[in-house]
């Protein structure tokens, strides 16, 4: 628990720094770059890129249930017109006013210092969080 | 404007569908089945891990702001 909360203090001190510098700028690019490269060799450390680690494929099938192309097909049309709505989006220039780019209309969720923040925090969770599982499968599978 | 609806829209449904399918789960897939899913062979775990680092870089070393540009 207390590791967890340090981690979670890390990653709120890390985020508001990271969110805090100009975009296109080296540090920032650096910034970004530290929690994927991190990610990708803990990924690597659980071994979720190897192929003797079937129990891993095993996990993902229980927890993918009995999903089906059909159970996905809603995810699939949205995904359809997203990426219709982007190729208009970038056929206009990709700033038109009139039909910006998914980018584009995500910028206005980032201006405030705040917002990037939160959504600098949420972005590491989506990608921390399938690997704390793997960890504590591993450990389960370790016991 | 009507774009930026669509988006709105857009948001709205992918809602709508992950709420559907966490209490409707036999018919309807979770965001988390789905990654699931794609993740049950290697491939689709580096595809989702390089997803994830795309969305990072894009979303907070590439944005722009009216003061910026």
């Amino acid at each position: 628990m207390k590791r967890l909360v340090a981690a979670a203090v890390i990653t709120v001190a890390y985020a508001w720094w990271a969110t805090s510098v100009a975009p296109f700028t080296a540090i920032c690019y650096v910034l970004i770059a530290v929690p994927s490269v991190l990610a990708v060799v803990l990924y690597a450390a659980v071994g979720a890129f190897s192929r003797d680690r079937t129990d891993i494929a095993r996990y993902y099938q229980a927890r993918a249930g009995d999903s089906s192309f059909s159970s996905i097909t809603p995810w699939l049309l949205v995904l359809c017109c997203v990426l219709a709505l982007e190729s208009v989006g970038l056929a206009l220039g990709g700033r038109s006013p009139g039909v910006p780019t998914l980018s584009t209309a995500v910028d206005h969720l980032l201006v405030e210092h705040w917002e990037r923040g939160i959504l600098f925090v949420l972005w590491v969770w989506v990608g921390a969080s399938p690997l704390w599982r793997l960890w504590r499968q591993r450990q389960k599978n370790q016991r | 404007m009507y774009a930026t609806i669509g988006w709105l829209v857009l948001l709205g449904a992918s809602i709508l569908i992950e709420a559907y399918g966490r209490f409707r789960s036999a018919r309807t897939s979770s965001l988390a089945r789905l990654g699931a899913l794609l993740a049950t062979r290697i491939p689709g775990r580096v595809v989702l891990l390089l997803i994830w680092v795309f969305v990072g870089v894009h979303l907070f070393a590439r944005y722009t702001l009216s003061h910026h540009s």
